[in-house]
């Protein structure tokens, strides 16, 4: 009889955890919206997104939100946060394609409750590719110790080492890993960057995995930021000779500088790299291919050394402000490899302003770029935004509501060209965060919202920033340790094409 | 064999009992010299007694300053976040409830406390998981004095340990290869009825993943005691113990690697063994003599095996018995005491920048002053930096900054590893000279390499603050407030968060944003040397707006010995300063250099204080004597210190070869 009692008593105990909150009666309203963390009011959303959980940021002890939905309602509260149920975000989203979730915001403060007024999240018809990776690091200056790229299926919270440094690295063995890159967001065709110890370009080429030194006696450098051709197997990089100074006061902190650098392309099947581009008063960097893979957009800046008396960085730390990136294209012939003459796309420099990191969507018709007022590395320049040309008028298409007072870069599209994901510093000007905008098919940008985590106070404790944040249409066969693997073996040297 | 060893016996013993009178009177001998097994139980509450002292001796008296500053160089908050962090790594539970512990090392008494007592806890659990006989229980101490060495031989590894939770990390190990080992050996697991091993401890062995996965190598532990434990017991039959060994060791063996497999993308393959043992690695330097106290602790148990308590021994301790174990306790405790004070780095310095450090950054410029004053020897430079700190906070930079020591004993290491400033004390040296962005540089950058800390973490709110940037200052007094003790620290600050109108009545901030304010903006790179960075940005720094500022311009000149950046930074401070008292060192250090560079300034017409004058006179006439016995310039200096060391003549003329790092 007792173990019965202690058994109701347990299930009683559970069923009252797990009921749902009712909503308070008598609430007080207030006229505004309640302070949410992410922010998700009025924001579209794909119809395939994980759960948007938030925390309310207004004063109070206790939340209660009303997701009101086409075909129904769903209550959450848990202390001040709102965690939804996976299964039935799922189902509010399958019936409100197209249309508005109303949440209505309930918080307790001291025994009273306010009603907050309510906000929609538009959920569009359009679905986000299942897959995004990234790059975690510490907003790092010079150190690196643990990174991994990671990727993450953003219709859940499941999150996965692509591959992670500490696999291999230790201290003076220790190994740096940046630049992901896929062939037309699939994986199949992928690289990655290993730096210092054990150093490489990890390169996915179907079912092989290599590791490839890249770096040749007539290039700069090793490949640095890469863009898979959208159907050959051709990579075009950029080689740079990079350095890093620091602002004594500025809230920007560091400005990062390549004092040299140009485009290489490496045939994959051949393992041979062409030179594309490598004037020596211009700094060409960042290629990214159209779509149909017939141009190579990238950036480049106009910079003349004037003092042969000092080292070229200590000059470049001296005229940082001058180096300034404008937009250009060339042709490229798929048979022969050939590129044609470039073409000034966008000069921002005329406008005392700094171009970088483009990219087109899908359909060919949209550039999107990063702006700030100098230099290539706009992550760390507050001023710097996402803006958007189109390039069947050549106007810019405003795109202002998907930017903030800190930080935008990296701006990427979806497959289906309906999303625009880019990096943000807006949570806190310091840790960079991945942000989603609607772009509908009239071409209008929509309010970003925060990539949605399981805990919505997970970015406060964070304490790492998401790096070149990439869509996939699937996730990454290749297992970590399989990385780990070739990333032991020697690097197979490229040969450069004269 | 044992078996028949137990017939032989009862067999020689049966006729005697037998034959003996009742009124005989049983052996003498036997009976004096032998200790009742009841009254033995007072041995082992010695022996752990005894080791409390030793322990209570080099923690609280000895390292207090130490185990503050461990706990600042860790972390730990409540949630969610850092539990999937432990998670990520071999031994979350280890690594939780280490960190979480290692909090109470904020007040050292009461983390050594804690410390100590899981040690008693620990004593006592390895005596009955291991059934050690009373007379034994000094064996116990081995593993816990190896526990205490890890404690207090890190020296300034302190700085460069990632290892999370190390402070707590061997003794919540070993408490729970203990708890393990006794689970392991209940008869669920391995039922000594059968010949040869069980299906419960084939189910043991593939738990011993979870073991893995929460506690690390210590989880693997109990399948390196529990065979070695029934070899001594003798409980099980010779297949049975094969069978148990075979799959102990195949735990051993496989485990690791399976789990780094399955688990961990982010651990070397070949670390996977040994993985709850923190490394001692940095740059180039690998200390794995500091290693060796944690396989020390997690090895020295299997000895007690061999003491175990067997059922059908005698029950009172032979007199030879009891003078080996006697002579055994007895040299295991003051062995103790010896390897304890052998290993314990007690070198003046590394305990004096501690509290220094703590003092800067409690803002008790008073306090670490005083604890300058105090040093028998000479200073290293991160203390001279943290005195100048405290010295222009109080305002008294131009009137004692030579009274103090300004040599530089460099760190004292007792293996080869490099300290480099920007590691140990950058951040506040930064911060207090204003030099906000690169005291955020070096928390983030420390904090990379190992972990974001408590310190750390103050320190990047504070820079946030005098940067104005408020959210971020946000974000790091919300982790703060996940914390026991830096809670309040962090509320204090929240309410400046909220509303940063107020910022100027927070006087904390005062001095630093004073000279930050007045600093100008560029690019510049320290190249990973901070005192030299500090000392030549200031040098050649001039400021009319801030006193403050104007005065580090000037005192920095001094200390770089450089005249013709003394005289405008000298002639600026007197005109900022018109009609007060020209501070001693400054009136040093113009009569100097107007007598050696007459050509460069005139000073024929400053009001110099008789005494500085006369001093200077005696300095000379001194030393001119003093070389014109043979002495060498260097033990010229010695011998001028004690009349001479504060004064700005001795530091021009004798502090040098003074190497930063």
């Amino acid at each position: 009889m007792k173990k019965i009692l202690t058994i109701l008593s347990l299930a009683a105990l559970l069923v009252a955890c797990s009921s749902r909150p009712s909503v308070p009666t008598g609430a007080q309203k207030e006229d505004k919206t309640p302070v949410i963390q992410p922010d998700y009011t009025e924001v579209t959303i794909p119809c395939n997104i994980a759960p948007c959980n938030f925390a309310v940021l207004e004063p109070c002890d206790e939340v209660v939100a009303r997701i009101i939905y086409n075909g129904g309602e769903y209550t959450y509260g848990e202390g001040r946060k709102v965690i939804i149920d996976e299964a039935e975000w799922k189902q509010m989203l399958e019936a409100s394609k197209g249309k508005d979730i109303k949440v209505e915001v309930y918080a307790k403060k001291d025994g009273n409750w306010k009603a907050y007024k309510a906000f929609n999240i538009n959920v569009a018809e359009e679905e986000i590719d299942q897959y995004i990776s990234y790059r975690l690091i510490q907003p790092s200056y010079v150190a690196y110790e643990q990174l991994s790229i990671n990727q993450r299926d953003i219709t859940t919270f499941e999150e996965k080492d692509i591959y992670n440094n500490m696999s291999v690295s230790t201290e003076k063995d220790g190994q740096c890993i940046n630049c992901h890159s896929y062939q037309n967001y699939k994986t199949d065709h992928m690289l990655f960057h290993m730096r210092q110890s054990l150093g490489g370009t990890m390169i996915v080429n179907g079912n092989s995995v290599q590791k490839i030194d890249l770096k040749t006696e007539g290039t700069i450098s090793a490949g640095v930021y890469p863009a898979w051709h959208p159907t050959k197997n051709v990579i075009a990089f950029s080689t740079n000779k990079t350095g890093q100074s620091f602002h004594t006061k500025d809230n920007a902190k560091i400005e990062v500088q390549d004092t040299q650098s140009d485009l290489i392309l490496y045939d994959v099947d051949k393992n041979e790299v062409h030179i594309i581009a490598n004037d020596s008063l211009e700094l060409e960097v960042f290629p990214t291919w159209a779509p149909d893979g017939k141009t190579l957009y990238y950036c480049s800046a106009h910079f003349e050394y004037q003092n042969d008396s000092i080292a070229k960085e200590s000059e470049m730390i001296k005229r940082y402000k001058e180096c300034r990136y404008d937009l250009y294209k060339m042709s490229f012939d798929e048979k022969t490899l050939k590129f044609g003459p470039r073409e000034l796309i966008y000069c921002a420099s005329e406008n005392e302003q700094s171009a970088t990191l483009p990219r087109i969507s899908p359909d060919g018709r949209y550039l999107v770029f990063a702006l700030g007022n100098w230099g290539c590395f706009h992550i760390w320049h507050p001023e710097a935004d996402v803006k958007c040309i189109d390039l069947k008028t050549n106007e810019m298409v405003d795109v202002s509501i998907i930017n903030s007072k800190y930080a935008e870069s990296y701006p990427v599209f979806s497959s289906n060209g309906r999303w625009i994901m880019m990096e943000s510093r807006r949570d806190d000007s310091n840790y960079t965060r991945p942000y989603i905008a609607y772009f509908d098919k009239k071409g209008k940008a929509h309010k970003a919202f925060e990539l949605p985590q399981k805990d919505p106070s997970f970015y406060t404790y964070f304490l790492r920033s998401y790096n070149r944040t990439e869509f996939m249409v699937e996730p990454v066969s290749v297992t970590p340790q399989e990385f780990t693997a070739v990333a032991k073996t020697d690097a197979k040297k490229a040969t450069l094409v004269k | 064999m044992a078996q028949k060893y137990k017939n032989k016996k009862e067999t020689a013993k049966k006729p005697s009992f037998v034959s003996a009178p009742a009124t005989a009177p049983k052996t003498k001998e036997r009976k004096t010299f032998a200790i009742p097994s009841k009254a033995s139980f007072i041995l082992p509450i010695i022996c752990i007694a005894v080791f409390a002292g030793i322990a209570s001796y080099f923690l609280i008296e000895k390292n207090s300053d130490m185990l503050f500053m461990a706990q600042s160089k860790s972390r730990f908050f409540f949630d969610q976040t850092f539990w999937e962090e432990c998670l990520k790594v071999p031994g979350a539970a280890l690594s939780w409830i280490s960190s979480y512990l290692t909090q109470y090392l904020y007040e050292p008494t009461l983390g050594a406390s804690i410390m100590i007592g899981m040690w008693v806890v620990l004593f006592f659990a390895a005596k009955f998981v291991f059934k050690v006989k009373n007379e034994w229980s000094a064996l116990i101490l081995l593993p816990l004095t190896a526990l205490l060495v890890t404690i207090i031989q890190t020296g300034y590894w302190i700085y460069y340990i990632k290892f999370f939770g190390y402070w707590f990390s061997g003794t919540v190990g070993l408490l729970a290869a203990m708890i393990l080992t006794w689970i392991g050996m209940q008869s669920f697991f391995i039922d000594r009825k059968y010949t040869l091993v069980n299906a419960g401890y084939i189910l043991l062995a593939v738990l011993s993943i979870l073991c893995y996965r929460y506690f690390g190598t210590y989880g693997l532990l109990p399948f390196l005691y529990i065979p070695i434990i029934e070899m001594f017991r003798g409980n099980l039959s010779r297949n049975g113990l094969i069978a148990t060994a075979a799959i102990s060791l195949l735990v051993l063996i496989v485990i690791p690697q399976v789990a780094h497999n399955m688990m961990y993308n982010n651990i070397r393959a070949d670390l996977a063994w040994t993985y709850s043992v923190p490394a001692f690695q940095s740059d180039n330097v690998t200390s794995s003599a500091k290693q060796y106290p944690f396989f020390a602790a997690m090895l020295t148990p299997i000895l007690l095996a061999f003491v175990q308590k067997r059922k059908n021994k005698g029950s009172n301790i032979g007199a030879l018995t009891a003078f080996c174990s006697l002579i055994v306790t007895v040299g295991i405790l003051i062995g103790s005491y010896i390897i304890a004070d052998e290993k314990n780095i007690d070198n003046y310095n590394y305990h004096a920048e501690m509290r220094m450090y703590r003092a800067i950054d409690e803002q008790r410029w008073d306090d670490a002053l005083e604890e300058m004053a105090s040093i028998p020897g000479d200073a290293s430079r991160e203390m001279v930096l943290l005195k100048n700190i405290a010295l222009f906070n109080n305002g008294h930079m131009g009137d004692k900054m030579f009274k103090y020591n300004n040599m530089g004993e460099p760190p004292y290491v007792d293996d080869s590893l490099y300290v480099h400033m920007v590691q140990t004390a950058a951040p506040i040296i930064y911060y207090n000279h204003g030099k906000v962005n690169f005291s955020y540089r070096w928390c983030i950058e420390n904090s990379v390499e190992f972990g974001f800390s408590f310190d750390n973490l103050k320190n990047l709110t504070r820079c946030s603050i005098i940067n104005h940037e408020w959210e971020v200052a946000r974000k790091y007094i919300d982790i703060l407030k996940k914390t026991i003790y830096y809670k309040d620290w962090a509320e204090h600050l929240e309410k400046l968060v909220d509303n940063p109108s107020t910022f100027a009545d927070y006087h904390e901030f005062g001095n630093v944003y004073e000279l930050y304010s007045h600093m100008g903006s560029v690019l510049d790179g320290d190249n990973g040397l901070c005192e030299m960075y500090v000392l030549n940005y200031f040098a050649n720094t001039q400021n009319k707006d801030s006193k403050l500022l104007q005065e580090l311009t000037l005192n920095y000149a001094m200390v770089q010995k450089d005249i013709q950046l003394f005289w405008p930074r000298f002639m600026l401070y007197a005109q900022l300063h018109n009609g007060e008292k020209m501070p001693v060192h400054y009136q040093e250090a113009a009569y100097l250099y107007g007598c050696l560079e007459p050509q460069t300034m005139d000073i024929s017409r400053m009001p110099f204080d008789e005494s500085i004058i006369k001093k200077y006179e005696d300095f000379q006439q001194t030393s001119q004597s003093l070389l014109r016995t043979g002495l060498n310039a260097q033990d010229v200096g010695k011998s001028m210190k004690a009349t001479f060391g504060d004064t700005f003549y001795w530091f021009y003329f004798f502090c040098r070869d003074i190497h930063s790092y």
